[in-house]
């Protein structure tokens, strides 16, 4: 995880995962404030109209009552004054009060059933009203029925003092225990008020803490989530893509862990050594071949399905596990084993025409030789010296080519006429039996191409088809035409080469005969540094032969564009190709 | 003389240059040579079959062997040398480890019978070496002294027909061949 980088697009991502939830958080938080505003002001109508209400039923209650006293006492003052006065006309509010009395009775009675202390004392109003209007009745009875009886009612005025002051009494328990309902009530009420507001509140507070909580950690730990779920995806991809780099690397890797099982290969390993099953037993045999011969820096042949291959390993121990790494140096191998050969060969190609300078210098400094000897002995030593100078000039442009450093002319080539002036200097060299020819084109054949270079390689042409004749036979240079590009064409009627190295001749260093113990000498060069310098010219080189039959090289070069300043070019090119090339 | 000159014709396909001047040098030699073989008691002339496809080595060794009065055998190729071989029945066969048709190496396993001495411009130790196993008497490496290489292979002549072993006579010439195969 440690080397897992977040990009600024994965840091934005997170804070955007946290908005909405934030927002959200936040609209919940308002949601339950508004919702314990409505609730607090709700309990409190709710309480404002029971008050309301009390007072809509209380009121008229006590008033009703006071009422009902007032008319008890109007009744009473009339009575009276008609039992002092006789006078029928006093009686008028003593009706009117008996009538409004009795409405005014059951209005309490209507109401009374708020509180069970009510009814006993009402019964006991209606008792004493029920009393008082017995003796109202009974008074103006006596009054009615004469001065006699006039008299007796005056006589029990007082007993009707005695009535109304137990009215009084009876109404004043009623208002009293009415009051002290009404204001225990009112407390209950009060205190119902403070216990829903209180709960509300507490409910509210307790919401707002979880919303305030919820609303701190939530989006925090949300972003953490994407964070390590980024993080996941980083380190997941990373592994893929080491896994993918493994699937591609050239070397065979393989992991082990801390008890030496396999714990992963990659498909070159698996390719190596076998799939899953019998894999271990080849994998651990190359393992300890390597360790047994102790030459885990170097390279190791081994017999893999796909042949002997020569593997170096490499183990690196790490807590927990190893890795192995093998890697094919089969190509090194044989670069190094080519190259190795490839002295031996230059050696070989410097010493055979030195031995024939040295040995003709010898015998002409310690014999005594004809004249006519003498001479071919020199001419000896001039032709050994050339070829010294080819194999050094070969040497030199292979490294050439190997630094890069080799640059070519463009110039206008007339084909045939450099292939004649190359015919007529190897005509005098070539041995009897072989026959030079050159087959012209029908028109000229201008190529464009570095006149010096092109000379070399069908001079090395030729030269290879000389030498690979030693039976003799015909040795053609054909010069051609064909759609946009001129040919040249070297065949021969000698060895030939079998199809299968046809690839391999132009290869550096290769030789069909890598141990020399038979063929012709040579460098190993000629054909790469050929094959080399034709692609350099913008064209190929290319082989066709059969084992026994022949070879047929073809060079195919690009025509030179067709402008005035050609003769021009080709003058030079022909004054150049007449002077002998220096040794 | 006559019918190595002949032979020597027609190894060289008549038209080589080298093969006339080798009859040429001989002719002219005669005399020298005759007397060299006075000396060794008027025996016949050893004969000398040297298989090199290199013109100019073949002209330097004919001349310088002819020169010491040998009788020179030449061939071009492998099969011209095993032809020569049992036309001719050389004392001794010159031999170079690279032929054009087929190696030295195989050439020496036709004519285990005869002695033979390589002559290479390969003078590695596994070279050598194999030289030694294909029973040759001497390995002779290039560039060397021509005007020394008939004494040497005199020498190596005289060994053989002294001890009758091959070995002996590499022996004598690069020590035993434990050391070799280091």
């Amino acid at each position: 995880v440690t080397n897992v980088v977040l990009t600024g697009r994965d840091r934005r991502s997170q804070r955007r995962v946290a908005r909405p939830v934030r927002a959200a958080l936040a609209l919940l938080i308002a949601i339950v404030l508004l919702l314990l505003a409505v609730g607090s002001v709700a309990i409190y109508r709710v309480y404002a109209l029971g008050n309301h209400r009390f007072i809509a039923q209380a009121g008229p209650f006590f008033a009703v009552t006071e009422d009902l006293a007032v008319e008890m006492l109007n009744q009473e003052t009339a009575v009276r004054g008609y039992v002092i006065t006789g006078d029928p006309k006093t009686l008028g509010p003593y009706r009117q009060g008996t009538k409004y009395a009795k409405l005014e009775l059951a209005l309490i009675g209507k109401d009374a059933s708020f509180d069970p202390r009510i009814p006993p004392d009402l019964r006991r109003m209606r008792r004493e009203v029920s009393l008082l209007e017995t003796y109202f009745a009974s008074e103006i009875a006596f009054v009615k029925s004469g001065p006699a009886g006039k008299r007796q009612a005056q006589a029990r005025i007082l007993a009707g003092k005695g009535h109304f002051d137990h009215l009084r009494a009876a109404s004043g328990a009623l208002i009293a225990d009415a009051s002290a309902v009404i204001k225990r009530s009112h407390r209950e009420q009060r205190s119902t008020l403070v216990r829903w507001w209180s709960l509300l509140g507490g409910a509210g507070f307790v919401a707002l803490l979880v919303a305030a909580g919820l609303l701190l950690r939530v989006p925090r730990r949300l972003v953490r989530l994407v964070r390590e779920e980024q993080l996941a995806r980083q380190e997941a991809e990373q592994s893929a893509d080491a896994a993918r780099a493994l699937t591609h690397v050239r070397e065979a890797v393989v992991l082990f862990d801390e008890n030496g099982a396999v714990r992963y290969r990659n498909p070159i390993a698996e390719r190596w050594f076998g799939g899953a099953a019998g894999a271990t037993s080849a994998l651990e045999d190359v393992l300890a071949e390597f360790r047994a011969a102790d030459q885990r820096d170097g390279a190791h042949p081994v017999m893999l399905d796909a042949g002997e291959r020569w593997l170096t390993c490499a183990e690196t121990e790490f807590e927990g596990g190893q890795v192995v790494v093998f890697r094919d140096v089969s190509d090194d191998q044989r670069l190094e084993r080519l190259r190795s050969d490839f002295v031996a060969t230059a050696a070989h190609e410097l010493r055979t025409p030195l031995a024939a300078v040295y040995g003709a210098v010898r015998t002409l400094r310690q014999r005594e030789l004809p004249k006519e000897t003498r001479e071919q002995f020199l001419e000896l030593i001039e032709d050994e010296s050339e070829r010294l100078k080819t194999v050094i000039d070969q040497l030199l442009t292979s490294a050439q080519l190997d630094a890069a450093e080799l640059h070519l002319r463009r110039q206008t080539v007339d084909a045939a006429f450099l292939c004649e002036s190359l015919i007529s200097s190897a005509q005098v060299r070539k041995p009897n039996e072989i026959d030079l020819l050159l087959i012209r084109p029908q028109q000229e054949v201008s190529l464009e191409a570095d006149p010096d270079r092109l000379r070399q390689v069908i001079a090395n042409l030729l030269d290879n088809a000389i030498k690979y004749s030693p039976a003799g036979g015909k040795v053609e240079i054909r010069v051609a035409t064909e759609g946009r590009s001129g040919v040249i064409e070297v065949s021969d009627q000698g060895v030939g080469i079998p199809a299968h190295e046809h690839g391999r001749i132009f290869e550096k260093f290769y030789r069909l005969d890598p141990n020399m113990t038979k063929g012709v000498g040579g460098s190993g060069l000629g054909l790469y540094i050929s094959r080399e310098l034709t692609r350099q010219m913008g064209g190929q080189l290319t082989v066709n032969s059969l084992h026994g039959t022949g070879s047929v090289f073809t060079i195919t070069l690009p025509l030179a564009p067709d402008d005035s300043d050609e003769p021009t070019a080709r003058a030079q090119e022909a004054e150049q190709l007449t002077v002998p090339p220096p040794l | 003389m006559g019918i190595a000159a002949l032979a020597l014709v027609e190894a060289g396909r008549g038209g080589d240059d080298l093969a006339s001047l080798g009859q040429t040098v001989s002719r002219r030699h005669l005399a020298s040579v005759a007397g060299g073989e006075a000396q060794r008691g008027s025996s016949p002339a050893l004969v000398v079959l040297l298989v090199d496809d290199d013109r100019a080595m073949r002209m330097v060794c004919v001349v310088n062997l002819e020169a010491e009065g040998f009788r020179v055998l030449v061939a071009e190729t492998g099969r011209q040398a095993l032809a020569l071989a049992a036309a001719e029945r050389p004392d001794l066969v010159l031999l170079d480890v690279m032929l054009p048709d087929m190696g030295g190496f195989e050439v020496a396993a036709e004519l285990r019978h005869l002695p033979i001495v390589f002559l290479s411009a390969r003078g590695s130790e596994s070279d050598l070496e194999r030289g030694r196993q294909e029973g040759a008497l001497d390995y002779v490496t290039k560039p060397f002294d021509p005007i020394g290489l008939s004494g040497r292979l005199r020498e190596d002549l005289d060994e053989f027909a002294r001890t009758g072993s091959a070995e002996q006579v590499w022996a004598m010439r690069f020590g035993p061949p434990s050391g070799l195969e280091e």
